[in-house]
């Protein structure tokens, strides 16, 4: 009795154990089928929107307000397809086609097929883990670039997925959308299923122009938000001018109810930037998140985009900041030394206890342009005067510079609002 | 008599060519000189005592160490376990390579490589986060790293693998490395890693890439040319989404494949509707030899002439758009509703800053209600009077 028992735990293990692996490692099966006068994506037979962020952390909350998938810019990161996975969660995975703005040379065969090569390795590795949603094959290869045979390697590298992995569309990443690419990507990479769209300010016009310059596949947007400091107005001294949070959220409401989910159409659904933190000219421009992972009043704004509700409890919401009575829009000179007021509104303030904090970090100028690396700039000391309700006065710094200073409004939830004014002391 | 002098005269050539080729055969063809015989810096580390390295450390961020178990040959072999997420940018080692020599590596670039035999503990790896960088005594260096097509047997696992690095893969022309001079090899880390390295050595080896010719520039080398040949070149005309421009076939006497029938009804708050074409399939279009003595000209079918914005897009360059909005002087009335148009490059503002050696696009905003067909769209040649441009009888 004893042996026989022995043999058929030995048979769950030897035969069932492998079949339980296969079955958790099995691939979900995704397609773009024909729907209506557009497409739709299908999961394992389901309709599946895509209400997605460019997310390395933060899965729970990003479950609870809604999202279902994240996108990976490279597989450096994925691990995280087992986090999502973990959360039930899909994932966009990036493969990471070097740019011609980087050094790489589209010209130069050894450098362009080694790439190849190791980018089917990454293929192989990862095609059958069942988050994988979509392939994202390179990020923003067209940023500056002039040697169009980048496309013959997103075009060999999507026909390779299609040969080996028969249940994840392809998809190529550009930086904004022109006619010119839209040419380049009909005519060299006829693997590529879907377009996918980095959108910041022209996201406004994306869906007309997805059709004005003739792209009859599928889209969609995979990275979008606030208008990037790339598109935004400077001051006299070259600052660029960052909304308050509160306008933000407001600005990232309006683009996805209005201008995303009004696609239904060719758009299969969009990934948000950026769910988590990265310096881009600020330390607030794009992430969702402060640097020390408090979420902000745009963590609400897609919690209500993607559950049609806000959430219960309400991050402050800094709607307009000003320095001596003269708003964030206009340019601000002081004086060494100076003290100066600063005072901000925050209807959603009021009804809740809300704990403020300045401070002042010198302004980050910097050329650097798409995912580009930057440095946080150096923090400064800052000099209180007083304080009373939404009025503070500081004293700015005695040395001549550029800074900029945050204003931070905190509710008892650690849900933050940020805003920031550029100021140049003469 | 012509007939048998041709005849003695092939023979001759004949005899002539095999005379050249006896001579070959019997001179004794010396061989070249051996440049690898000649090259006395092939080993660049094989262990730590006679080929030394600098940067072996156990500080934060990295643990380098010399070690003698498994070694692949000599004495002893790195270690080398890295982290960068502990807070350091950079991180990186490299060999004194006989002494901080100046080596000229000149005479084995073509056919040489660098040699290193890898391992790792566990695991099987395509790619390694290590930059390997050639420095000259100027300061001046090139970097690559390990590619998937030289490592034997497609990665990196638990045995020794060799791996070369080919010399032309440093490509030290772009950073005008002076080959003849280098000063050390070093290796930049980056991420995280964890590798056993051996036996660093400069190789012959056979490299089979090479660089490819540039596609992506059209030149220009004559004027006329055609301008947004074909229906893909174009964009803005799709009925589906707007019913203002529409493909027609070009009428009689109009060259091209296609013309555009524009009926315009602007409404709302939008002050024009648009469309454009690719100078030449969306290529970087070169007409830097050209462009201050030619025009954009086509020809229209219109009742009166439309009001309509020219523009044209380069790809680069700091002038990115130039336009102008396009008057009396632009149109010509060649017979009853049938207009030539005609606009001088040196008549656009901003013409000057504009890099002629990527001209982009060719666009057309409609400013106002119109109805007309325009076709023959081309770049030709013009050397007269930009304010004038059909004074000018040339072309």
């Amino acid at each position: 009795m004893e042996g026989r028992m022995r043999i058929v735990l030995c048979f769950v293990v030897v035969v069932l154990g492998p079949a339980l692996m296969l079955a958790q490692s099995e691939p979900a099966h995704v397609e773009i089928v024909a729907s209506g006068d557009g497409f739709a994506l299908e999961r394992n037979g389901e309709p599946y929107r895509i209400l997605g962020a460019g997310a390395k952390a933060h899965f729970p909350l990003l479950k609870a307000s809604g999202a279902n998938s994240i996108r990976l810019w490279s597989t450096g990161k994925a691990a995280l397809l087992d986090s999502a996975l973990k959360y039930d969660m899909t994932v966009s995975l990036g493969l990471y086609v070097r740019p011609e703005r980087t050094g790489m040379d589209y010209d130069d065969e050894y450098a362009v097929r080694s790439q190849i090569e190791q980018l089917k390795t990454e293929v192989l590795k990862y095609k059958d883990h069942p988050a994988v949603l979509v392939w994202g094959i390179g990020n923003e290869m067209d940023l500056r670039y002039t040697n169009f045979k980048v496309w013959q390697t997103i075009e060999e590298i999507a026909a390779f997925i299609h040969e080996v992995d028969p249940h994840h569309p392809t998809m190529t990443v550009i930086a904004g959308f022109d006619p010119a690419k839209s040419y380049m990507i009909r005519t060299h990479c006829p693997s590529v299923d879907i377009l996918g769209v980095n959108a910041y300010g022209s996201i406004e016009n994306l869906s007309r122009n997805i059709r004005r310059f003739n792209w009859d596949k599928p889209y969609m947007v995979t990275e979008w938000g606030v208008n990037g400091p790339f598109e935004a107005p400077m001051t006299a001294w070259k600052a660029k001018v960052e909304p308050p949070g509160g306008v933000k959220a407001e600005q990232r409401k309006r683009r996805y109810l209005e201008l995303i989910e009004a696609d239904r159409e060719q758009c299969l659904g969009s990934y948000c930037f950026l769910w988590g933190q990265k310096q881009e000219s600020t330390a607030t421009w794009h992430g969702m998140f402060t640097y020390d992972g408090r979420p902000t009043d745009a963590v609400d704004a897609m919690h209500f985009c993607w559950t049609g509700s806000w959430p219960e409890h309400r991050a402050p919401s800094v709607m307009d900041i000003r320095l001596n009575g003269i708003g964030w829009r206009k340019d601000h000179v002081v004086k060494a030394g100076e003290s100066v007021a600063l005072d901000f509104d925050c209807p959603l303030c009021e009804k809740q206890e809300v704990e403020l904090e300045l401070r002042l970090f010198t302004e980050g100028f910097t050329n650097k342009i798409g995912g580009d690396i930057q440095e946080r700039p150096e923090e400064v000391d800052i000099e209180f005067k007083s304080a009373e309700g939404k009025a503070m006065t500081f004293a700015v710094p005695s040395r001549a510079g550029a800074y900029r200073v945050f204003l931070f409004a905190q509710n008892p939830h650690h849900q933050v609002s940020v805003a920031n004014i550029p100021f140049l002391v003469e | 008599m012509m007939r048998l002098s041709a005849l003695l005269l092939s023979l001759m050539l004949m005899v002539s060519c095999g005379q050249l080729q006896d001579v070959a055969l019997y001179d004794v063809v010396q061989p070249e000189a051996d440049v690898w015989a000649a090259f006395e810096y092939a080993d660049i580390f094989t262990d730590s005592e006679r080929t030394p390295a600098f940067g072996l450390k156990e500080v934060p961020c990295r643990s380098f160490r010399a070690v003698k178990e498994g070694s692949h040959s000599g004495e002893d072999h790195l270690h080398l376990k890295w982290d960068q997420s502990e807070g350091c940018n950079y991180i990186g080692m490299g060999f004194l390579w006989k002494d901080y020599k100046g080596k000229d590596l000149t005479g084995i670039y073509s056919e040489g490589a660098i040699e290193l035999m890898v391992r790792v503990d566990s695991g099987f790896l395509t790619k390694v986060p290590m930059f390997f960088s050639l420095a000259d005594y100027g300061g001046k260096r090139c970097v690559t790293k390990m590619s998937l097509l030289d490592m034997e047997g497609g990665g990196i696992g638990t045995e020794w693998t060799r791996v070369r690095i080919p010399l032309q893969a440093f490509r030290p022309e772009r950073n005008g490395v002076n080959l003849a001079n280098i000063k050390e090899l070093r290796i930049e880390f980056q991420q995280k890693g964890d590798v056993h390295v051996d036996d660093i050595r400069m190789v012959p080896h056979q490299h089979h890439f090479g660089r490819e010719a540039s596609t992506s520039t059209h030149r220009v080398k004559e004027l006329p040319i055609a301008l947004g040949e074909g229906p893909e070149s174009w964009w803005g005309i799709n009925p589906a989404e707007s019913s203002h421009f529409r493909f027609s076939a070009p009428p009689d006497g109009w060259s091209g494949s296609e013309a555009i029938v524009a009926d315009v009804r602007l409404e709302g708050k939008k002050p024009w509707d648009s469309f454009g074409f690719g100078a030449h399939q969306w290529l970087l279009v070169d007409v830097n030899d050209h462009h201050s003595t030619s025009a954009v000209q086509f020809r229209l079918l219109s009742e009166s002439p439309p009001k309509i914005r020219m523009a044209l897009f380069a790809y680069r360059g700091s002038k990115r758009r130039i336009q102008i909005k396009l008057d009396e002087d632009n149109y010509h009335n060649v017979g009853p509703g049938e207009w030539a148009v005609r606009v001088p490059i040196k008549s656009i503002p901003g013409h000057e800053h504009m890099d002629w050696t990527a001209l982009k696009e060719v666009r057309f905003q409609v400013l106002e209600d119109a109805r007309f067909t325009a076709g023959d769209f081309e770049l030709a040649e013009f050397r007269g009077n930009p304010d004038k441009p059909f004074k000018w009888k040339g072309g």
